[in-house]
């Protein structure tokens, strides 16, 4: 399935400039995602970091629980809470269609481990592995 | 033969050692000493570590975190967990 910018708001607080996805181009609930990001040349700098491409990871893999019946936006918050074997390998460029694919390797209670990787066309930018706990929040 | 295979608490003192990245010598981890809080004082993302480490290595699957409380107890019950699951497959 596919989820569009306005769906995305409704699942994550992040918020310009801190919401690193455009779109999701590829989901399936709670196992894996592709999320999208355009670069383009009015782009913040700051979104080339190494931290950040992995933070873009983190929110596609919170959009892919948050489709867990288990776990409805609003009433459950994904938090970073581990990041593992990250390798940074191409630079990203103006124009750029950066992809961030993210897979469930392992569930265990509330946390889940991901690989995840960002590429462009044919480069890949940056993998490895992270993990993020859900938590509820509504008490 | 004796000191040449290596006994399945030694491999998961070793997995443990290795997959949580611990300097310390192997020796020092009781076999019934607790590995969580008290004892060796693993967290809640080292558990997830080991959890992926026995699926990888072991092939040996921690469905749940009741499964996990049961297993994580020590080693000796990481080890009984590990031999009762191989037995049932």
């Amino acid at each position: 399935m596919k989820v569009g910018l306005e769906e995305i708001y409704n699942i994550l607080p992040h918020r310009y400039p801190f919401l690193f996805i455009d779109n999701i181009v590829n989901l399936v609930p709670g196992k894996k995602a592709t999320g999208l990001k355009g670069i383009t040349s009015n782009e913040d700098i700051l979104l080339l970091s190494p931290s950040l491409i992995i933070e873009a990871m983190a929110q596609v893999a919170g959009i892919t629980l948050s489709y867990n019946n288990q776990h409805r936006a609003g009433d459950y918050a994904g938090y970073l809470i581990e990041v593992k074997d990250f390798s940074f390998l191409e630079e990203i460029h103006i124009g750029d269609r950066l992809f961030f694919d993210i897979e469930l390797i392992q569930k265990f209670g509330n946390l889940f481990r991901f690989t995840g990787k960002a590429r462009a066309g044919d480069r890949i930018i940056a993998k490895g592995e992270l993990s993020i706990a859900i938590v509820s929040i509504t008490g | 033969m004796e000191g040449v295979a290596q006994s399945l608490n030694d491999k998961v003192k070793d997995l443990i050692i290795r997959r949580l990245k611990l300097t310390i010598d192997p020796k020092t981890i009781k076999d019934d000493a607790p590995l969580f809080g008290e004892g060796l004082g693993l967290d809640s993302i080292d558990a997830l570590e080991l959890v992926v480490g026995l699926e990888q290595e072991f092939g040996i699957s921690i469905p749940d975190e009741d499964v996990g409380r049961e297993a994580f107890a020590s080693v000796n019950a990481l080890v009984a967990y590990i031999n009762k699951t191989k037995g049932q497959a």
